[in-house]
């Protein structure tokens, strides 16, 4: 038998001893699943009959005259209500005589009546005014406004019905009916919505939050218990001792934290659902309307929390990593909980819709998401959009977990104060970032880059080349070259070696040109494989158009600089620079690729965007890799993004460039520029193979704090040096 | 061979405002198998930076350490597959049993399940824990816990075991298994490296002697001959002597040449 792989190991204690544990108990099953139904079944009984017993009072109304208090008393009579003795339906009021001052209405005496009745000229009968003053502050003055308004409502309808009948009858004629002249219109509103939309809207209203609040807490006493816990009990010593990798310690934790959250929040909606439904909290929603409840949507909401369980359950780790201790660690949560609400309250706005810049909101984008799934409006762009902004926030969270955790200042009380990590004097300088660092900058930027580029959409197409200048300054001047260099400067970080700035081999420039000539190639027929499975909108296409013709009329070195230059700098220096370079050693050469390639095309926001991004991005990795310079990768993104300027605007070219209108080959490139297209890919592409082994040595770099030196993750190192 | 080798061992600290902590001054020293060697010295001496360093727990500022020819600097974790860590302050997870415990870290080094029943079972007869073995830690004496802690180090059956205060508050007759345990694995060929506070603990436990204080090693060597470099007795006499001379530097010279 094979030994257990470690994180497993680490999974099943982990969650054995959780289990084990009544507090984790009490706060995950016992507080779901019995306390919420008591307390809110409960709380709205008691609401419902305090309201009813005060609808059944007897009220105290005051009025300045015995002539006053007959008249209000013929009121209340005329209009069915009660003097004095109620009975069970409704209210009762005892008239008295009086002069109290407005301000000490209140429990004694709840309104204040005064009539003025003034005579007009006949026909028209007199006119009443009636002043009640009640004060809105005092339940039961309230409550005796309203019983009281429903009265003056019913006496006034009935006296106009009255005078109009006598003014009618006084000049005789026809009979009249006097329903209908006071009633000329009526209304007839009917609701669309299907009882499954009801249902939805009706959850959608309490649920979303719940379950994302529900999540929180449910990660919050798990990732202190298993962390600043496990410090404070002196274990996490003797566990550190054991020789198992940092990051295999903290994704075993982390998974049991994210579970638990996941078990938490699932067991909380679940009651909280059947609280609402069977308790007819779902009918007092919608007002009385039958409901069904959207079980079709379950499974997609469970599908998207799962992510945010991670980001929680990452998050609340970081957090208790700095921690030594299991009230410091309280300390710790509190603000962060409170911060990751925030946009939770501020999405469950019923105005608020999932769109824009809230669709990469942390917490937010959950909560709205949920909604939309409950109520079935979402979209799968929608879905994507949110799920993999979580995952990667996650993982920037979980990166910045590991790094913490493992840091000797924050593992022994006794080795110095930790707040000197923080002190840039004690950076160590490194040749490159770390994984975390590297994540926790692509997490950073992701909101950053996609309000700069909802900006670009939401622009007009009409100015797009100004918004493209606009653009290359800030995105990818701003947050793709600057910060990342100032982040390496500042955390003494090296600069050349990060950005792989050294000159490359003659071989990998002739790669990188064949490869940026032909890639272009690649990519159609990859788009025209995606739309076998994925139908390009035609909005984006009708987009596309627009976009290509204003390309078009710019003028060349302008559309070359905007389209080719600034971004294929910008995005190399930055994912294939610092991004890169940090995944290099958290993993071994084609992960690190194809989690750089991930992210770029992630970045890149549109569903129908990211596969063929994510696919150029492999190959821009592994020309920079294969190279161990930037300088390739930058050649090669620029050719490529400059074709598409150029290549519309040489006319003679165009009839070779057609898309085969007949035969088997329908739809793609013609044969020509396939073959050759092809032969350069493989050309420049073996060039690149045959780089392999004149690479540069790379000195290992410290990983995780202590766990530094050798890991099975740094492999990669072998394989260059 | 030495199984444990410390060469110039450096540890210092960052502080936020003032310079940096010296925990460690620059110490060496060998441990061979089949050897206990004794760290002495008060509170503060850096004892358990050192243990704390030779286990990689903490990097060094300077220095090599050498485990059973591997530099901890090149193979961390191969270096753990090695050494069997106790910890002072018997650190169990109080919900899981001792069993559970000891199959957990077994799993930890990689032990193999039939491997792990053997080892399981061997360590729970040897140190005479089967009465509370399936009971949760949380429950045991401080003796059971000690015991039970002893038995996890030696889970994978390492060639270096490092044990850091193993007798602290222990009463009598568990401190004699205890010790008694341990020089059954002197016999079984291990290198063993043991810190404490009892003096005389030390006098009959430990082959050779290694008196540390503020960081230094002040002087080395078995008991004869520190009994001869000091002209006194008892080890509680030594080490007051020794200790009392500093800084006067004529002592810390004959320490020097001690170990070179």
């Amino acid at each position: 038998m094979k030994p257990r792989a470690p994180i497993m190991a680490i999974f099943r204690k982990e969650l054995i001893e959780m289990l084990r544990d009544r507090r984790t108990l009490m706060a995950s099953v016992v507080i779901p699943v019995v306390l919420y139904p008591v307390l809110l079944i409960g709380f709205i009984r008691a609401a419902e009959s305090e309201l009813t017993r005060l609808k059944e009072e007897c009220f105290v109304i005051e009025v300045p005259d015995d002539t006053t208090r007959e008249r209000v008393e013929e009121i209340i009579q005329q209009a069915g209500g009660q003097v004095e003795e109620g009975t069970d339906a409704t209210a009762a009021f005892d008239i008295r005589v009086g002069a109290i001052l407005p301000e000490n209405l209140g429990d004694e005496v709840q309104l204040l009546v005064v009539l003025d009745i003034t005579p007009s000229s006949p026909p028209m009968p007199p006119h009443w005014r009636i002043v009640v003053q009640y004060k809105e502050v005092n339940i039961r003055s309230l409550t005796a406004m309203q019983q009281f308004g429903d009265l003056l409502d019913r006496f006034r309808q009935d006296l106009a019905r009255r005078n109009l009948g006598d003014i009618l009858n006084a000049r005789g004629g026809d009979e009249w009916d006097i329903d209908l002249i006071l009633n000329p219109v009526e209304i007839e509103a009917e609701s669309s919505a299907t009882e499954r939309e009801r249902g939805g809207w009706a959850l959608g209203q309490i649920i979303p939050l719940v379950l994302v609040m529900m999540i929180i807490t449910g990660t919050i006493y798990p990732a202190i218990d298993l962390t600043a816990g496990e410090r404070e009990r002196g274990t996490l010593e003797t566990l550190m001792t054991a020789p198992i990798p940092m990051l295999h310690l903290i994704v075993g934790k982390f998974l049991v934290v994210a579970t638990i959250g996941m078990i938490t929040a699932v067991l909380n909606v679940a009651s909280v659902g059947a609280t609402m439904y069977f308790g007819g909290i779902t009918q007092l929603v919608t007002e009385q309307m039958t409901v069904a409840f959207p079980f079709s949507s379950l499974p997609i909401i469970l599908v998207c929390m799962i992510p945010f369980a991670l980001l929680f359950a990452g998050l609340m780790l970081a957090v208790c990593s700095f921690a030594r201790t299991f009230k410091e660690a309280q300390n710790y949560v509190m603000p962060v909980i409170i911060v990751a609400l925030i946009p939770a309250f501020l999405a469950v706005l019923p105005t608020i819709r999932l769109e824009g810049a809230l669709l990469v909101l942390p917490v937010g984008n959950m909560v709205l998401l949920t909604r939309e799934l409950l109520q079935g409006t979402y979209t799968w762009t929608m879905v994507a959009v949110v799920v993999l902004s979580t995952t990667l926030y996650a993982a920037a969270a979980v990166a910045a977990a590991t790094r913490l955790f493992g840091q000797e200042a924050v593992l022994f009380a006794d080795a110095a104060s930790y707040r000197a990590m923080l002190h840039r004097r004690f950076f160590k300088p490194t040749p490159r970032p770390s994984p975390a660092q590297a994540l926790l900058l692509v997490a950073l930027l992701f909101p950053m880059s996609f309000y700069a580029q909802s900006l670009l959409a939401g622009t007009s197409t009409e100015d797009f080349l100004g918004t493209l200048r606009w653009l290359a300054v800030v995105q990818f001047a701003g947050l793709f070259i600057a910060l990342p260099v100032g982040l390496a400067v500042y955390l003494k970080i090296n600069v050349v070696e990060t950005f792989w700035l050294h000159l490359p081999p003659v071989r990998a420039w002739l790669a990188a040109m064949f490869l940026g000539l032909s890639a272009w190639v690649l990519a159609y027929e990859f788009l025209w494989f995606q739309g076998l499975f994925l139908p390009p909108s035609e909005l984006a296409e009708q987009a596309f158009e627009q976009i290509g013709e204003q390309l078009f009329d710019a003028p060349l070195a302008l559309a070359l600089l905007l389209i080719a230059v600034v971004p294929g700098v910008a995005e190399e220096m930055l994912f294939r620079g610092f991004v890169l370079s940090g995944l290099r050693d958290g993993a071994r050469k084609w992960s690190a690729i194809l989690a750089v390639s991930a992210i770029f095309g992630v970045y890149h926001f549109t569903v129908d965007k990211i596969p063929l991004t994510a696919m150029l991005g492999v190959l821009l990795a592994y020309v920079c890799w294969q190279s161990r310079s930037i300088f390739p990768a930058m050649l090669f993104h620029v050719l490529h993004n400059g074709l598409a300027v150029v290549l519309p605007r040489i006319e003679s070219l165009s009839p070779w460039l057609e898309p085969q209108t007949e035969g088997p080959m329908r739809g793609h490139l013609p044969w020509p520029v396939l073959l050759f297209g092809g032969l350069a890919l493989v050309f420049g592409l073996a060039l690149l193979a045959s780089i392999r082994s004149s690479g540069r040595p790379v000195k290992p770099v410290p990983l995780y704090g202590i766990d530094a030196v050798s890991d099975p993750y740094n492999d990669g190192n072998k394989e260059r040096v | 061979m030495p199984m444990i080798e410390v060469e110039n061992l450096v540890k210092s600290f960052p502080t936020a405002t003032g310079p940096e902590k010296l925990a460690v001054a620059g110490i060496s020293f060998q441990v061979s198998a089949g050897e206990i060697y004794g760290l002495l010295g008060p509170n503060g001496a850096g004892k358990t930076t050192t243990l704390r360093i030779l286990s990689g727990l903490l990097q060094p500022t300077d220095g090599r350490t050498v485990i059973n020819g591997i530099d901890v600097a090149d193979d961390n974790r191969r270096v753990r597959h090695y050494i069997g860590f106790m910890t002072a302050n018997t650190g169990l997870y109080q919900r899981l049993s001792p069993r559970e415990l000891l199959n957990y870290f077994a799993d930890l080094n990689g032990l193999s399940p039939n491997v792990t029943r053997r080892r399981v079972e061997e360590l729970i007869d040897w140190l005479g824990m089967a009465d509370f073995a399936d009971l949760r830690c949380g429950a045991l004496s401080t003796g059971q816990k000690q015991r039970t802690s002893i038995a996890r180090a030696l889970i994978a059956n390492p060639p270096v075991l490092i044990l850091d205060e193993p007798t602290l508050g222990l009463d009598v007759l568990t401190n004699r298994l205890i010790l008694d345990f341990i020089r059954q694995e002197r016999a079984r060929g291990k290198a063993i490296l043991l810190s404490t506070h009892y003096l005389d603990e030390a006098e009959t436990m430990c082959d050779r002697i290694g008196l540390l204080h503020e960081g230094v090693l002040v002087a080395e060597g078995r008991l004869a001959e520190l009994q001869r470099q000091s002209g006194a007795e008892r080890l509680t006499e030594i080490f007051l002597k020794l200790v009392g001379r500093k800084p006067g530097d004529a002592l810390l010279s004959t320490a020097g040449e001690a170990v070179s």
